[in-house]
């Protein structure tokens, strides 16, 4: 062991200049630093989600059901030193003189929120402070119910039994969770008021949750003590939180991973051709070794020792590297992500390493094998080569399986295929070209003379090593052209989803005597991007005849719907920030019960074309078929639905209308006599949330262009590992003609025909390559449907490429020529 | 004398290998015995089959037919990490283009194959130095060297180990008359004093002259030639 590391260590300081090895090792750290930097903002994100996730739901940890929480449970987290509170939430009408109203009913225990504020006013107009939840025997009340019920504070309202004074009006709650037009006027209270009044007992409507919070450590204890005995109750997760919070961290991720994912792509690309390169150089020296004594496995182990040696400061630049950039990012995101100070997180550093090393065993090992299996009898004949069969299934193998791994890590599967494939085709394209350029110039370089007919022969000669060249040039344009092209105008994309007309204002509760009076008062107002939508709230009666039962369905969700209110729509035309995945929408003038259902409940149910649904809205009964499947644009803030129904099937029952528009701030004073006119309307400032987004997104772009930058500079790498890769050859040959009497004018256009037509093929096969891998992640990826190719920069990429590969050429070779030939066949 | 006492033994060895107009036999049933301390020229056209004969007999690559038994052990019986073991400890090379590796000083290079041993001895790499007068050259790197000076390392470098036989690829092939004559006489004379066996092939007949014995190759086969 010892000896072999002696060995791999004389001369090694000699060969750190040596541009291979050089290329070798900022790929390597490259990809080292993506990897890891993603990972430990992954980390951090995750952290600060969690953060997010415990203030939409209330807690740090959670869990809901159906039936009762158990006090013991909530008991003994507080025996933990945790904080707990049970709440139970469930629709209830309110009674008030001669008027009633549904409402939804809040019932917390003391304690709550356990994270986040809750805001309630003293009056109806009045300012919002930070308040607990209420008193034993006081009750918090939205606005609208309020209004809907003629109460003011102070009032008292009956209900369970019992007499409540109402202490304030509710203005916002942390665990608002749900959709924003879907929930009815809100009732806070504390549970344990109704808790004996029957309202909660067997076969009510109530949901359930106990909420949690305190020290990590003690609540992940918790956790794992609460976990066995959870039978009807579910954890709350991420997939509880408010849709757009959640389509924005995705989506942010899914960025962030791209940019890593192909940051290691292209390492790894790098790191193949410098190793190969690397090996091509020292076969002499393993015949040498071989020759001298070395068995094929001390010369293996010689090389890998090397590798692993030179590994190392890779790996220590990579990580260091990786930790500033990751502090970079995070304070690029700023106030997106929770005040949490670095810690080498274990997990994202043994990630990264793993990356790292499956990186250099699948991209360089192989070529350094090669270099065990070089012939011992190539020290009397150079031109003696090594079986090359086993070395490449090997590298096959090998480079898969660090493929594999690079999409594990990721945690971005589908996306790391689309380029992972994106890339196995394009380097199979420009191979394919390589060969066929070859077997072109060999016929028609008969037919000219001159510098074109040398720089033909010069591509015809060698088919194998031109394919090479294409291939490595072709997947370093690509990288480049996917990071400086495709990358910003995808982000782009993604910041004009939210442009400036975006809705933010929705307006609930309009009754349809209402909706042409309203519509007329918001244009006039100046109100924009206007939709007024009708909305029913119905039951879940029956699919293809059968009853839907929860427990049939694995995503907790589905519970909600057929439990709950379920919200129906319906329209003639196929509804805006929407795409249509399969079926077909009907058209006007059609007349059929049929519905369009979206992405998201078709995979909760399974539902497919053709099924039949029956929903009971008030007291009658609906069927339809589902005759399309739709996608809807969560993030656009426009009103969706799950399920629109053609107009013919439900038109005539009892529902009201939402409306979504945008108004400028300073012309908000119309709704507040909007508000006046029509006093059972709600209106729901969405402007908030909406620039949160906004900051979100740009924020996260500013991330993703840092990650991009090192993806950029690890296709830079692949770049001069390409060119490095073919300049020995050329070297030589061009030393060759140089001693056979070629002049260096004859020489250098001889080049530059080369030279442009490997720039030409290269630049083609990667401009085309980019803008279909774009067009792939654009549609499957991000949903970006509307996603516009950047014609222009991939097309002006074509001459770029032509004048970096005619300039690389010629810095390659300016030696050679201007060199007495001898000279540079010595040391060549 | 007996095949027993014999450090190289070979019968009915041939190569043919494929080439563009079929099946070229390069090698000829050829029998051959070399014994210690004994030093033998094969020498012989170009394209006569002298280098293959040389790799064949070393190790370096494997016969059609014929059987080769050195330093008692039959080569087909062993396998590449046999074959590098037994290279490693019986055997010494010197070649017409040096091979020295170019990233380690003269030093380093006479020193690999002790390293390769899994022996450090400096005493023994400064001797070597010493014994081609490099001494004052041990840090410099190959390529800073004459093809002299070089030739002079690789000798250093094929006899540091003690070799029990010395293989030489046309040693003074790629160096001038005057540099070729000083280089023979140094690889004869440190042959003497190592009392090692050597096996010479080359074009230089009058290298090939101080041998015990001249071989000629030609057709693929060999023919005894009296010495000059």
């Amino acid at each position: 062991m010892m000896r072999t590391l002696r060995l791999s260590l004389m001369g090694l300081r000699r060969e750190l200049g040596g541009l291979e090895v050089l290329t070798l090792i900022a790929a390597l750290a490259l990809g080292t630093a993506a990897m890891l930097a993603v990972r430990l903002l992954g980390e951090r994100i995750a952290s600060g989600f969690e953060r997010d996730a415990a203030v939409w739901i209330g807690g740090d940890f959670g869990v809901a059901g159906r039936s009762p929480v158990d006090p013991a449970w909530g008991a003994e987290a507080r025996a933990r030193g945790l904080s707990a509170t049970r709440i139970a939430q469930f629709p209830s009408v309110l009674f008030h003189d001669e008027s009633s109203l549904m409402a939804e009913i809040k019932a917390v225990e003391e304690g709550y929120p356990l994270r986040g504020t809750l805001l309630v006013a003293d009056r109806p107009e009045g300012p919002a402070r930070e308040s607990d939840a209420p008193p034993r025997g006081a009750v918090f009340a939205e606005r609208r119910l309020l209004e809907a019920l003629a109460l003011e504070i102070g009032d008292r309202l009956d209900f369970a039994g019992a007499s409540f004074e109402i202490a304030g009006v509710l203005i916002a709650e942390p665990d608002f969770g749900g959709d924003l037009f879907q929930l009815a006027p809100r009732l806070l209270l504390r549970l344990e008021d109704i808790e004996d009044s029957g309202l909660l007992g067997p076969g009510s409507r109530a949901a359930w949750r106990l909420m949690v919070a305190g020290p990590p450590e003690a609540v992940g204890v918790f956790r794992e003590w609460l976990k066995p005995r959870l039978q009807s109750h579910r954890e709350l997760g991420p997939g509880d939180l408010q849709r757009v919070a959640r389509t924005a961290s995705e989506r942010a991720e899914r960025f962030l991973a791209l940019a890593a994912v192909l940051a290691v792509l292209f390492s790894g690309v790098a790191i193949a051709l410098a190793a190969s390169q690397y090996a091509a150089r020292r076969k002499d020296e393993a015949a040498i070794l071989r020759c001298l004594g070395a068995g094929p496995r001390r010369t293996a182990a010689i090389y890998i020792a090397r590798l692993l040696i030179l590994a190392l400061p890779a790996l220590l630049a990579g990580t260091l590297l990786g930790i500033a950039l990751e502090t970079a990012l995070y304070r690029l995101l700023g106030e997106l992500l929770p005040p949490s100070p670095f810690s080498a997180a274990f997990a994202p550093m043994l990630s990264a390493g793993t990356v790292a090393l499956l990186l250099l065993s699948g991209f360089a090992l192989p070529a350094l094998l090669d270099l065990a299996a070089v012939p011992p009898q190539r020290v009397l004949r150079a031109e003696s080569s090594s079986p090359r069969r086993v070395s490449r299934s090997l590298s096959l193998a090998a480079t898969l399986a660090a493929f594999l791994i690079v999409l594990h890590s990721s945690r971005e599967t589908p996306l790391a295929l689309q380029v992972g494939g994106a890339l196995a085709v394009l380097l199979s394209l420009a191979s394919g070209s390589g060969l066929l350029l070859a077997r072109i110039a060999r016929a028609v370089s008969g037919l000219t003379k001159g510098p074109l007919a040398l720089g033909l022969a010069a591509l015809g000669r060698r088919p194998g090593l031109l394919a090479a060249q294409l291939a490595g040039l072709s997947s370093s344009l690509f990288a480049l052209l996917l990071l400086a092209a495709i990358g910003p105008a995808l982000l782009r994309q993604w910041q004009q989803a939210l442009p400036p007309e975006t809705p933010n204002w929705f307006l609930l509760n309009v009754q349809p005597h209402q909706r042409d009076a309203i519509e007329s008062a918001l244009l006039t107002a100046g109100a924009s991007s206007l939709s007024l939508e009708p909305f029913a709230t119905g039951r879940l009666l029956s699919i293809n005849g059968r009853t839907p039962r929860a427990e049939d369905y694995e995503d907790p969700r589905a519970s909600t719907w057929i439990h709950g209110p379920l919200n129906l729509s319906w329209r003639e035309s196929f509804p805006a920030a929407n795409r249509l995945l399969s079926g077909r929408f009907w058209e006007e003038g059609e007349r059929r019960a049929e519905a369009s259902v979206e992405k998201t409940w078709a995979e909760i149910f399974g539902t497919r074309l053709g099924d039949r649904y029956r929903v009971a809205i008030a007291d009658r009964e609906y069927e339809f078929e589902v005759t399309s499947l739709r996608e809807a644009d969560w993030d656009s803030f426009r009103v969706n639905f799950f399920i629109l129904l053609h107009p013919s099937v439900a038109a005539d029952a009892p529902h009201q209308w939402v409306a979504s528009f945008h108004l400028p701030r300073e012309q908000t004073t119309a709704l507040a006599a909007l508000g006046a006119a029509y006093p059972n309307l709600t209106l729901i400032d969405v402007e908030a949330i909406l620039e949160r987004l906004r900051a979100t997104v740009s924020r996260i772009g500013e991330a993703v262009k840092l990650v991009l930058a090192l993806g950029l500079a690890a296709g830079f790498t692949v770049l001069l590992a390409a060119l490095a890769a073919t300049r020995g050859e050329r070297h030589q040959e061009a030393a060759l003609l140089r001693t056979l009497g070629a002049s260096r004018r004859q020489l250098a256009l001889a080049a530059l025909v080369e030279h442009a037509a490997i720039g030409l093929i290269a630049a083609i096969v990667a401009a085309a390559g980019a803008a279909a891998t774009g067009v792939l992640l654009a549609h499957f990826a991000f949903s970006l449907p509307a996603f516009a190719t950047p014609w222009s920069v991939l097309l002006m990429a074509i001459p770029a490429s032509m004048v970096i590969t005619i300039l690389a050429g010629t810095i390659a070779l300016r030696g050679v020529v201007s060199a007495p030939p001898a000279l540079s066949l010595r040391r060549g | 004398m007996h095949d027993n006492h014999a450090l190289i033994v070979v019968r009915g060895l041939s190569k043919r290998v494929r080439g563009p107009e079929g099946e070229i036999r390069i090698l000829d049933r050829i029998d051959l015995q070399v014994f210690p301390g004994e030093s033998v020229a094969i020498v012989g056209a170009s394209g006569s089959g002298k280098t293959t004969l040389l790799g064949l007999l070393a190790g370096l690559d494997r016969p059609s037919e014929g059987e080769i038994i050195l330093a008692g052990r039959r080569l087909a019986e062993l396998d590449e990490e046999a074959l590098a073991a037994l290279r490693l400890a019986q055997i010494g090379f010197v070649f017409q283009s040096f091979h020295l590796l170019p990233h380690l000083t003269v030093e380093e290079n006479i020193a690999l194959p002790l390293e390769l041993r899994g022996e450090r001895d400096p005493e023994r790499v400064r001797a070597a130095l010493a014994s081609v007068g490099l001494e004052e050259r041990r840090r410099h790197l190959p390529r800073t060297l004459s093809g002299g000076e070089q030739q002079r390392a690789a000798i250093a470098r094929a006899f540091v180990t003690l070799p029990r036989l010395l293989f030489a690829d046309e040693p003074t092939g790629n160096l001038d008359r005057k540099t070729g004559r000083r280089v023979g006489e140094l690889l004869f004379r440190l042959n003497r004093e190592r009392g090692a066996t050597l096996l010479l092939v080359t074009h230089d007949r009058e290298l090939a002259s101080r041998c015990d014995r001249v071989l000629a190759l030609s057709e693929g086969r060999l023919h005894s030639e009296a010495p000059a």
